[in-house]
């Protein structure tokens, strides 16, 4: 009897640490805090770029460094873009055109861990008016700015007012960093999942967590396919088995009518797939391999089927 | 392994007296642990009294809005205030004003990041020509604020206007806790500069939020929030829910001049901005960012810190409701 009294008192102490744990208290964050309000620049020491000046270039601040727990006190609410997908650390300084303090731009080096995650916060924010620019494999500009990736790194030049030669001098700048950190071969296999033909020109996104809202889905890769008058979003993601694959497929399925989405009872495209029609338009989704695929969103289900008939030859050819 | 001579040695009444023991034993446990159980909590600095906001609105003036289409922001602010019955319904002769803008990023005012320095002259001097007393403009940019406020040019058009400009530091933060709030509970605001004040105007442009949404009249009061406030950004819509219960100014100034329509809060490129060419002023900061939406080619109830804070009586998500007056200017 008072074994069973004691372990009731262990159940009821677990089950109130268990609910209390839900009751978020940020202010204890603050009383543990030293200081409440930072006036000055938190960031740790960084080791700055001049080395990698053009003659056009002079520092206009010092070089700052933000890790993740302080990436949000210079970005704000995108901090979580870059978290969310591998962030390790972000270095910047600001730079003026020589004798122009109003010419000013920044430079932002973000240290992703790796090629794909510096491609992913690349892709995700890539800006509808961008202009190719020769500097690595995945590099743009726009009529302020320039972004590429580099290896593990991706980076952003912002400047305050366009202008030739402050573009000019990022660029000089942009290639001396990638002298001075270079990036091996930046390839991406998965990118050649989706097929050339009708492929709408850099739109490769990579999303490196809860892609569509799933949170299984990781490191799922997309790209717009050109069919008809409609861009359809393909997308193909590889895991580390066949197994794995179908029952990824299946628990997006699954995931897909539980939020609404309504079974289509059609002959399905490729074979096996499954196919619903959401608040968002067509879905498909198949396995082939160790690779789950399919459309998302495709605003009719003919143009769902040929897209993802179309992705699942690629995915085939890429077999042999 | 059980002793056998306990076995042997126990009846009745010893296995009633060691009950009676245990029980005890977890009474006293039980009372100990009431006894020392804090229910508050640790207080944000054992020094400190937790403080609220006066409440800035004002009841006689309603929930009234205009909404002014045009280019040039310091006329269409001019108009729009015009259109509400002018600056001095909101300012009085004497009032000590404060200008909570946006000042969260060391960003030119060409990427739109930031309130736009003219726009902050622009209501400063009209503050004080109707006669305000002083008039203070501040933000908490948290990174590096000087630098936040020299940049986007704010520290420059207020002081050329003849406002002061508040840079925060640490003994400017008191804790304050809003009545019935999950995240504001002891929190660090930016309540200093609030002592003597008798009016608030928030100026925020209009911009895409990478976790919100979007970031306008409501959200620009995180920057009152000091400490490790980046913990907000998981319940972002509780929070600024909770702001904009904390936070009841005289007016709120959106300006959707330039809009920033991708890759927000910080943009970058002049790619992410569009001349959406409006101003809104509105006594109801739940209507100002209800409008302020659809400029981002969003509806209100695609928002949920709108619809919360309507569904929490802040404010009107039906901004026609308020019959905003409607001009331009060329």
């Amino acid at each position: 009897m008072v074994g069973v009294a004691i372990l009731l008192c262990l159940v009821a102490a677990a089950l109130g640490v268990f609910v209390k744990q839900f009751s978020f208290n940020p202010a204890v964050l603050v009383a543990t805090s030293a200081a409440p309000a930072k006036s000055a620049p938190a960031a740790p020491s960084a080791a700055g770029f001049s080395a990698l000046l053009p003659a056009e270039l002079a520092e206009f601040s010092v070089p700052e460094k933000f890790d993740a727990d302080t990436l949000s006190d210079k970005i704000d609410g995108k901090a979580d873009l870059y978290l969310t997908a591998g962030f390790v650390h972000m270095r910047c300084q600001r730079f003026a055109l020589k004798g122009s303090a109003e010419d000013w731009m920044e430079w932002f080096v973000y240290d992703m861990a790796n090629l794909p995650q510096a491609f992913s916060v690349f892709s995700l924010q890539r800006r509808a008016e961008a202009r190719s620019l020769d500097l690595t494999e995945f590099a743009y500009r726009t009529r302020n700015a320039l972004f590429f990736v580099c290896g593990r790194n991706y980076i952003e030049a912002v400047a305050a007012a366009p202008g030739d030669e402050m573009m000019n001098a990022m660029v000089a700048l942009a290639r001396n960093f990638v002298a001075a950190n270079p990036p091996g071969e930046m390839r991406l296999p998965e990118l050649d999942l989706f097929p050339k033909e009708n492929l709408v020109p850099d739109s490769h996104v990579l999303q490196i967590a809860t892609a569509f809202g799933f949170d299984q889905f990781k490191n799922v890769f997309s790209a717009k396919c050109k069919t008809g008058d409609a861009d359809v979003l393909a997308f193909a993601t590889v895991l580390a088995s066949p197994d794995a694959a179908n029952a990824l497929r299946d628990a997006y399925h699954k995931f897909l009518l539980a939020n609404g989405s309504k079974e289509v009872a059609a002959e399905p495209v490729p074979a096996g797939a499954r196919t619903v029609e959401s608040f968002d338009g067509t879905e498909i989704i198949f396995s082939r391999g160790k690779v789950v695929a399919g459309v998302h969103a495709a605003p009719n289900i003919e143009a769902a089927k040929r897209v993802a008939a179309a992705v699942e030859r690629q995915i085939a050819a890429m077999e042999k | 392994m059980t002793d056998p001579r306990d076995n042997a040695a126990l009846n009745r009444r010893d296995f009633l007296a060691r009950a009676a023991k245990s029980g005890v034993a977890i009474a006293a446990a039980a009372g100990i642990g009431l006894w020392l159980h804090d229910r508050k909590g640790p207080a944000a600095d054992a020094g400190e009294k937790a403080v609220s906001l006066p409440d800035f609105s004002d009841a006689k003036l309603g929930r009234r809005m205009s909404i002014v289409t045009g280019a040039d922001r310091v006329k269409t602010v001019n108009r729009a205030l015009h259109a509400l019955g002018g600056i001095e319904q909101f300012v009085k002769k004497g009032d000590r004003v404060l200008l909570k803008v946006n000042a969260a990023f060391a960003s030119p005012p060409s990427l739109s990041a930031t309130t736009h320095p003219d726009l902050v002259a622009a209501v400063a001097r009209l503050c004080l020509a109707t006669g305000a007393a002083s008039v203070i403009v501040t933000d908490n940019p948290i990174n590096d604020p000087q630098s936040c406020f020299r940049l986007s040019g704010i520290a420059k058009a207020a002081e050329s206007a003849g406002a002061r400009v508040v840079v925060p530091n640490e003994a400017l933060f008191k804790p304050v806790t809003v009545a019935g709030a999950k995240l504001i509970r002891d929190w660090p605001v930016l309540s200093e500069p609030f002592r003597g004040i008798t009016k608030l105007i928030g100026i925020a442009p209009v911009k895409d939020h990478h976790r919100s949404g979007a970031s306008m009249t409501m959200k620009n009061w995180y920057g009152l929030l000091g400490g490790a406030r980046n913990v907000f950004h998981q319940d972002i819509h509780t929070i600024i829910l909770e702001l904009a219960t904390m936070v009841r100014p005289t007016l709120v100034i959106l300006d959707g001049t330039t809009t920033m329509m991708t890759n927000g809060p910080t943009g970058g490129s002049f790619d992410d901005l569009k001349a959406t060419n409006t101003m809104i002023v509105s006594t109801d900061q739940v209507a100002a960012d209800a409008f302020g939406a659809t400029l981002l080619g969003k509806t209100a109830a695609s928002l949920p810190f709108i619809t919360r804070a309507a569904a929490a009586g802040l404010g009107t998500a039906d901004y026609e409701s308020l019959n905003p007056a409607r001009d331009q200017v060329n």
